[in-house]
C-alpha cells in the first residue's frame, strides 16, 4: 500500500514537472533551427565572411530586377561574401528584422553585415552600383571601429607601427585613459602599413608610413580628434568631452 | 434738481429705446473686441513660430487635411515609418533634423491626454551612419586645433529645436499644461496604458498644442497603440532657408504618396487669415460707426422731439442752453461707457472661448482693448448725439411750450 502511494506521488510529480516545462516557454530545443536569415548571419560570422541581406516585401518586377543585379555582383565577389534574401512578412525572420530594425526601412533593401555584426552599408537595392556593394567589405580594423561606435562606445584607434612598444609614453597614456574609461572606450591597434586596412586608413587621413597616430571615433560615426605623434592625456579627455556635446 | 438726477431720469424715460441702443453698441463693440483679441494672439503665435522654427517642412499623409501646423498630426491618417529611412538614405541636402511623430490618446486619472511618440536623434544618426561611404561627419582635427567644447543643450532646448538626442524607451517628456494638471516634476513616474514611464523633463510653455502632450519613444507609443511602424507626420528642420525652398519639390519626388508643406505655406495661410480678421475688425468698426451712429442719432432726435415740452419747461425755469446740451451729451456718454464696458467683457469672453477653435491659439484678455472699446463706444455715442443735443439746446422755450 505504502509502495503504491510513493509510486503514485512520483508519477504525479513527474506529470506536474512535464506540464510546467510545457507552459514555461522554455528555450527552444537544440534541434530547433534559426531562420534562413539568422542562420546565414551565424554561418558567415563563423566563416569570417561578410553577409548581404536582401530585404524585400513582395516579389514584384522591381524586386526581381534588384535581386538579379545583386546575384550578378555576388557571383563576381566569390568567397569574400554571401547573400541571403529575407522577406518582410516572414514570421521566421521577425527576430532578425527587429534586431536590425529592417521593418523601418523601405524595400527592396540591401544591408551589409561584417563578420563581427557591424553594419557596413545599407541602401536601396534598386540600382545599387557594384562599387557601393564592394565598398561594404570592411577590413578587420574598420569592422572593429564600426562595431564599437554602433555599440555606442568610443573607439580609440591607435595607428602605431611595429617600433612602438608597450613602453612608449603614448601607449601608456592610451592605456591609462582606457582604464579610466573602461566602460566607454575601446582601444583598437592597427599597423599603418597593413595593406588590408589601406582604404580605411586613407579615409582617416593616415599615411601608411606614419608611425604614431591616435584617432578618437565616436557614435554615430564621428571623428572627435586626430593626434599625430605623442598625445597627452588632457587632449584625449577634451576630445572625449566633445562627444557629450553632440 | 441736480444735473445728475436729470440725466438719470432722462436715461430711463424710454426704457425700450435705451435697451435697443445699448444692445446695438454692446454687440458692435464685442465683435470688434473679440476679433481684435483673437487676431493679436494669432499674430503673436505666427511670429513666435517663425522665430523658433525657421525653414521648416511638414510631411503628412496625402489624404490628411491641414488645419494648423501643430495640430495637423492629430489626424488619423498614417504614413509608413520607412519614409524616415527613405529620407535618411537619400542624398537630399538640408535635412538636418527629422522629427517623426505618432500620436495616440491615453487616459489617466479620468482625463484624456495625447501621447506623442518621437525618435531620438542618436537613433536617426545611427541609421544615417549605416549608409556607408565616408567615415566622418566632421573633418579630422589635428593636435592644437581642437574645437572649443560647447555645453550640452538642455532637453528643453533640444525639444524646441526638434532634436532630442537621446530618449529611453520608458522615458517621458511632459508638456507644461499636462505637468501642471497632474502636478508632475522630473523624476516622477507615470502609468499610461499599463506602461510605466519616468518623467525626465517638464517642457516649458510654448503656447502650442505641445503644452497639452506627453512625449515618449516612438516605438513604445506604437506598441501601446497596437500599431506597427507608422507615423502621423514628419517634421523636417532644414539647415537654411535657401535649401528649404527647393526641398519641398525634392521630397515630393522622393515621397510621391505624401503631402509635403512648408512652414512658410502654412504660415502664409495663417498670415492671410490674420490679415483678413484684422480687416474684418476695421470693417465691423466702420459698420458700427455708420449703423450704430445712425441708430443713436435717430434715437436722440426722436428723444429731443418727444421731450420738447419738458425741455421748454426746463429752459423756462431758468436752465440755460448749456445745461440742456450737457444733459443730452452726458446721457450719450453714459450710454457709451456702459455699452463699451459691457461690450469689452462680452467680446473678451467670446475671444477666450472661440479663439482656440477658430485660430487654434490660446487667447487671454487684453486690458488695453477696454480703452479701445470704451473709446469707440463713447465716440460714436457723443458724435451721434451732438447735433440732436445742440438742437435741443437751441430750442425756443415759448415755441416748445406752444406746441402741445
Amino acid at each position: 500500500m505504502r509502495k503504491n502511494s510513493v509510486a503514485a506521488l512520483a508519477s504525479f510529480a513527474a506529470l506536474a514537472a512535464w506540464i510546467t516545462a510545457c507552459c514555461s516557454g522554455a528555450e527552444p530545443t537544440p534541434d530547433a533551427k534559426p531562420s534562413g536569415g539568422a542562420a546565414a548571419v551565424q554561418q558567415t560570422a563563423a566563416a569570417n565572411k561578410h553577409l548581404y541581406i536582401f530585404y524585400y516585401s513582395k516579389e514584384d518586377e522591381m524586386t526581381q530586377t534588384a535581386r538579379k543585379s545583386l546575384e550578378a555582383v555576388m557571383a563576381k565577389m566569390g568567397d569574400a561574401a554571401q547573400w541571403v534574401a529575407v522577406q518582410k512578412d516572414d514570421p521566421a525572420e521577425k527576430a532578425l528584422a527587429e534586431k536590425l530594425q529592417l521593418q523601418t526601412f523601405p524595400t527592396p533593401l540591401i544591408l551589409a553585415l561584417a563578420p563581427n555584426g557591424a553594419v557596413t552599408m545599407v541602401g536601396s537595392a534598386v540600382d545599387m552600383p557594384e562599387e557601393k556593394l564592394r565598398s561594404a567589405i570592411a577590413g578587420p580594423c574598420e569592422q572593429k571601429c564600426l562595431k564599437t561606435v554602433q555599440d555606442k562606445k568610443v573607439a580609440l584607434l591607435c595607428a602605431y607601427d611595429k617600433n612602438v612598444t608597450a613602453e612608449d609614453p603614448t601607449v601608456k597614456v592610451v592605456s591609462d585613459f582606457q582604464a579610466a574609461n573602461a566602460k566607454r572606450v575601446v582601444v583598437i591597434r592597427v599597423d599603418p602599413s597593413d595593406p588590408a586596412e589601406a582604404r580605411f586608413l586613407k579615409q582617416l587621413g593616415i599615411d601608411s608610413k606614419s608611425s604614431l597616430t591616435t584617432i578618437m571615433l565616436a557614435p554615430p560615426k564621428v571623428l572627435l580628434g586626430k593626434f599625430n605623434g605623442p598625445v597627452a592625456k588632457t587632449s584625449l579627455v577634451e576630445a572625449l568631452k566633445s562627444a557629450d556635446s553632440g | 434738481m441736480q444735473l445728475r438726477t436729470l440725466v438719470w431720469r432722462e436715461l430711463f424715460e424710454r426704457k425700450n429705446q435705451l435697451a435697443t441702443n445699448f444692445i446695438a453698441i454692446l454687440l458692435g463693440v464685442s465683435v470688434i473686441v473679440s476679433v481684435r483679441n483673437i487676431t493679436v494672439y494669432s499674430e503673436k503665435a505666427v511670429a513666435r513660430e517663425l522665430d523658433a522654427l525657421g525653414a521648416n517642412v511638414l510631411i503628412l499623409p496625402k489624404s490628411a487635411s491641414l488645419q494648423t501646423y501643430y495640430s495637423a498630426d492629430m489626424q488619423t491618417e498614417e504614413l509608413p515609418e520607412e519614409y524616415v529611412a527613405r529620407l535618411i538614405l537619400s542624398d537630399l541636402q538640408g535635412l538636418d533634423n527629422l522629427f517623426p511623430k505618432f500620436s495616440t490618446q491615453v487616459s489617466m486619472g479620468g482625463k484624456k491626454f495625447t501621447l506623442t511618440g518621437i525618435l531620438p536623434q542618436d537613433e536617426l544618426k545611427a541609421k544615417a551612419a549605416w549608409k556607408g561611404g565616408d567615415v566622418f561627419a566632421r573633418p579630422p582635427l589635428c593636435v592644437g586645433d581642437a574645437a572649443p567644447a560647447e555645453p550640452t543643450p538642455t532637453k528643453e532646448t533640444q525639444f524646441r529645436r526638434r532634436a532630442i538626442q537621446k530618449l529611453d524607451k520608458a522615458e517621458a517628456l511632459v508638456g507644461s499644461e499636462v505637468g501642471a494638471a497632474l502636478k508632475l516634476k522630473p523624476g516622477d513616474t507615470l502609468q499610461l496604458e499599463g506602461q510605466t514611464f519616468s518623467v525626465s523633463t517638464l517642457l516649458p510653455e510654448t503656447g502650442t498644442v505641445d503644452d497639452s502632450r506627453i512625449f515618449a519613444h516612438l516605438h513604445t507609443v506604437q506598441q501601446l497603440a497596437g500599431k506597427g511602424p507608422v507615423l502621423n507626420a514628419i517634421e523636417v528642420v532644414g539647415c537654411c532657408k535657401e535649401i528649404s525652398k527647393g526641398l519641398v519639390q525634392k521630397i515630393n519626388t522622393l515621397l510621391p504618396d505624401a503631402k509635403v508643406v512648408t512652414i512658410t505655406q502654412i504660415v502664409e495661410t495663417q498670415i492671410k487669415t490674420n490679415l483678413m480678421m484684422a480687416q474684418l475688425s476695421w470693417l465691423f468698426l466702420g459698420i458700427i460707426v455708420v449703423v450704430g451712429g445712425a441708430s443713436m442719432a435717430n434715437y436722440m432726435y426722436a428723444n429731443v422731439y418727444e421731450r420738447r415740452r419738458e425741455i421748454g419747461t426746463l429752459m423756462a425755469l431758468g436752465a440755460g442752453s448749456g445745461i440742456v446740451l450737457r444733459i443730452f451729451l452726458l446721457k450719450a456718454l453714459l450710454l457709451g461707457l456702459g455699452g463699451g464696458i459691457a461690450g469689452y467683457a462680452l467680446g473678451t469672453l467670446l475671444a477666450v472661448l472661440l479663439g482656440p477653435r477658430i485660430a487654434g491659439v490660446a487667447v487671454l484678455p487684453l486690458p488695453w482693448l477696454l480703452l479701445l472699446a470704451v473709446g469707440v463706444a463713447v465716440a460714436i455715442s457723443l458724435a451721434a448725439s451732438y447735433f440732436p443735443a445742440r438742437r435741443a439746446a437751441r430750442m425756443d422755450p415759448s415755441t416748445a411750450l406752444r406746441e402741445t
